[in-house]
C-alpha cells in the first residue's frame, strides 16, 4: 500500500533550484533511504514534506491526502530532522511537552510512555538531567526517543546515525527495521553512512543538485575475479566450457558472481595447468552507485 | 507550475468546527508555552523591577537624604505606587530586560530550530505564534502585578511603620485609585508594546538585531514625549504614563484623564495589532529550519 507520495516537488530559491520536480513513493512497511552529496537537497526535501519549509510547487500525499493543504496527517509522523530540544528543560520535560503537543492527555500513560521510550533508547537514567548537559550522541538518542514517543505511521529521519556510537547505531537500525516490519511504518531516512544504508533499506532514492537521479532497490553483489597468465587465456576458455553461461572471460580475467563457482572453476583451471596470477573479490557496493550517480 | 500550497489558515480556520478545534489547539499550545516560559531561569529577570520599590522604601525608611519628601506632603499607597511606576518607567532598563527575556524566548527558538519541534505537530503556525505571544504577555503582566503588590507591601510594611512622618496608611479615595490604576495600566501597556516589538521583528531578525531594534524603539519612546508636535508625542506609551501620573500628583495635563487612558489603550492596541500582523505574517510564511 502506498503511504507517502511525493509528486513533482519543487523548492526554488532566487538563485538555486534546491528541488526540481522530485517524485517518489514510500510504501507501507518499506524503508527508503535518501542519499546524495552535501547540498543535494535531502534535508530540503524532508523539511518540505513535513511543512517546516514551504515548497514552491508540487504535492505531498500521505494516505491520499495532500499534506501541504491539510496537515492533520503529520500527527502520524515521527520526525527527526536536526534533533533540537529545549536545552533549559530536562529530558523528561522535553518529552512531556512534546506528548502534550501531540494531543496526549492521560498523565499516567504519558509518564509510562516516556519512561518506556527512554528505556528503549538507553536514557532512562538521565530522565531528570537537563538536555544542555548532553553530548551530541545522547542528543541523537533523545531525538530518536522524540520520534518514537507517539504511535506513528511514518518515520522521517535526517542523518540519524550521525554522532551515535556503534551500540547506538545498532539500536537505531533495529528500531527502524522493527518499525517497518512489525508496525508496518513507512520510513524515509537520509544518511551518508552507506554501509548502514545498504544494510537496512529496501529502496534507494538518490538526489543530485535537486534532481532525483536514482530510484530503485539496491543489493550488494560480490564479484569474483581470477587473473591468469596471458599464455593461459586461450586454454582457459576450453577448460571452463561447462561454466560458460555463468562466467565472463575477457582478456586474461575470469569473472563470476556465484560464490559456489569458486572451487570448481579454480579446480578446473589448476587441473588444466593454467597459471593463476591473482584472485580478487570485488564488492559491487553502494559506494560505486553513489560515485557513479551522485 | 502554480504553487498548490495553501496557508495553514485555510486548513485550520475553514469552518465552525475547525475554529472550535483551533480554540482547543490554542489552549493546549498556550499551556505548553507557559510551562516553557516559567521553567526558564531568566523569568527571574522580570522580577528585577522589585529593586525599585524595595530600594525606595528602604532608603526612605533609612532617612536617605536624596529623597525630598517633606512632612507636609504625606504620601499614601497610591502616590507610592505611582512614584515607583514613574521611576521605573524613566529608567528604561526594565523595559530592556523584558525585551531581552522575550527575545531570548522567541528569537532563540527560531535561531536554534527548537521551534521546529512543534511545527509539524501543532499544524497551525498562527496558533503557535498566538500561543507564544499570549504566554509572553501573560508572564510579563503577572510579573508587573506581582511587583505592584510587593510595592504595596513595602509601603505598608516598611514606610508606614518606620516613617509615619512622611507616609500615611489612610485609605485613598476611589477616584485616586482609579487614576492610579489607569497609570499602572498605561505602564503595563508599555511593557506589552515592548513584547509586541520583539515578536514583530523577531520573525524577521535574529535575537541580537531584534533586541537592538527594540532598544532603539524604547529609547525613541522615552524621547518622544518631548517632541514639539502633539501628534508625535501620542505615539509613545510613556506620554500617557507621565500624563496620568501628573493627575495623581494633583498636577494637570493638556489631555484629560479619560483622554489619556483612551489614548493609552488605542496606542497599545495599534502597536499590538500592527506588530502582531507583521510578525505573524512572516512566521507563517517563512521557512523554518
Amino acid at each position: 500500500m502506498e503511504l507517502l507520495k511525493v509528486e513533482n516537488l519543487q523548492k526554488y530559491y532566487p538563485k538555486k533550484k534546491a528541488l526540481d520536480n522530485v517524485s517518489f513513493t514510500v510504501n507501507q512497511g518499506e524503508i527508503v533511504a535518501l542519499i546524495g552529496r552535501n547540498g543535494a537537497g535531502k534535508t530540503t526535501l524532508m523539511n518540505s514534506i513535513v511543512s517546516i519549509s514551504y515548497p514552491t510547487g508540487g504535492a505531498v500525499y500521505y494516505k491520499g491526502e495532500n499534506l501541504l493543504n491539510d496537515r492533520r496527517g503529520l500527527h502520524e509522523f515521527g520526525i527527526l530532522i536536526n534533533a533540537t530540544f529545549f536545552d533549559y528543560l530536562s529530558v523528561y520535560d522535553n518529552l512531556w511537552l512534546l506528548m502534550e503537543a501531540s494531543g496526549a492527555t492521560d498523565k499516567r500513560s504519558m509518564r509510562n510512555t516516556i519512561m518506556e521510550t527512554l528505556r528503549l533508547v538507553g536514557l532512562e537514567g538521565q530522565a531528570r538531567q537537563k538536555v544542555k548537559s548532553f553530548s551530541f550522541g545522547m542528543k541523537q538518542r533523545l531525538g530518536l526517543a522524540q520520534t518514537l514517543l507517539v504511535p506513528i505511521g511514518f518515520l522521517i529521519l535526517d542523518e540519524p546515525f550521525v554522532g551515535l556510537d556503534p551500540a547506538g547505531k545498532e539500536l537505531l537500525k533495529s528500531v527502524i527495521v522493527q518499525k517497518a516490519q512489525r508496525d508496518k511504518c513507512g520510513i524515509l531516512f537520509s544518511s551518508h553512512e552507506l554501509d548502514d544504508v545498504s544494510e537496512i533499506c529496501d529502496r534507494i532514492v538518490m538526489l543530485a543538485n535537486g534532481h532525483k537521479v536514482y530510484d530503485g532497490a539496491f543489493h550488494e553483489e560480490k564479484q569474483y575475479m581470477v587473473e591468469l597468465d596471458c599464455s593461459s587465456t586461450i586454454i582457459c576458455e576450453k577448460l571452463l566450457t561447462d561454466f560458460k553461461d555463468q562466467i565472463t572471460i575477457s582478456e586474461n580475467k575470469v569473472t563470476f558472481n556465484n560464490r559456489n563457482l569458486i572451487q570448481p572453476v579454480l579446480q578446473q583451471l589448476i587441473q588444466g595447468s593454467a597459471t593463476i596470477s591473482d584472485l580478487q573479490v570485488h564488492e559491487n557496493s553502494l559506494y560505486d552507485l553513489f560515485k557513479q550517480e551522485a | 507550475m502554480k504553487n498548490n500550497v495553501t496557508s495553514d489558515r485555510s486548513s485550520s480556520m475553514g469552518n465552525g468546527f475547525l475554529r472550535l478545534q483551533t480554540k482547543g489547539l490554542f489552549r493546549r499550545d498556550y499551556r505548553i508555552e507557559m510551562q516553557k516560559l516559567l521553567k526558564r531561569w531568566d523569568v527571574l529577570l522580570l522580577l528585577l523591577g522589585l529593586v525599585i520599590p524595595l530600594a525606595l522604601s528602604i532608603s526612605l525608611a533609612a532617612h536617605a537624604s536624596f529623597w525630598q519628601i517633606s512632612a507636609a506632603q504625606k504620601i499614601d499607597a497610591v502616590h507610592f505606587l505611582v512614584m515607583v511606576t514613574r521611576i521605573t518607567a524613566s529608567v528604561c532598563i526594565f523595559h530592556l530586560i523584558t525585551a531581552l527575556y522575550a527575545a531570548r524566548f522567541y528569537c532563540s527558538e527560531i535561531e536554534n530550530n527548537s521551534v521546529l519541534l512543534y511545527v509539524p505537530r501543532i499544524r497551525s503556525r498562527s496558533v503557535q505564534y498566538s500561543a507564544k505571544f499570549s504566554a509572553l504577555l501573560t508572564v510579563v503582566t503577572a510579573a508587573q502585578i506581582f511587583i505592584d503588590l510587593v510595592s504595596l507591601l513595602c509601603f505598608y510594611g516598611i514606610l508606614v511603620q518606620d516613617r509615619p512622618d512622611i507616609a500615611t496608611g489612610r485609605g485613598c479615595s476611589g477616584a485616586q485609585w482609579g487614576t492610579a490604576a489607569a497609570t499602572l495600566l498605561a505602564y503595563l501597556f508599555s511593557y506589552l508594546v515592548v513584547v509586541s516589538v520583539i515578536m514583530g521583528f523577531g520573525s524577521y531578525l535574529k535575537m541580537v538585531p531584534s533586541f537592538a531594534v527594540c532598544a532603539g524603539f524604547v529609547f525613541a519612546c522615552q524621547l518622544l514625549p518631548n517632541a514639539p508636535a502633539e501628534s508625535i508625542q501620542m505615539l509613545s506609551p510613556w506620554r500617557y504614563i507621565n500624563g496620568l501620573g501628573n493627575y495623581v500628583y494633583g498636577q494637570t495635563d493638556k489631555l484629560t484623564q479619560p483622554e489619556l487612558l483612551t489614548g493609552s489603550i488605542i496606542c497599545f492596541v495599534a502597536y499590538l495589532l500592527i506588530l502582531s500582523a507583521v510578525g505573524l505574517f512572516k512566521f507563517k510564511k517563512r521557512d523554518l529550519g
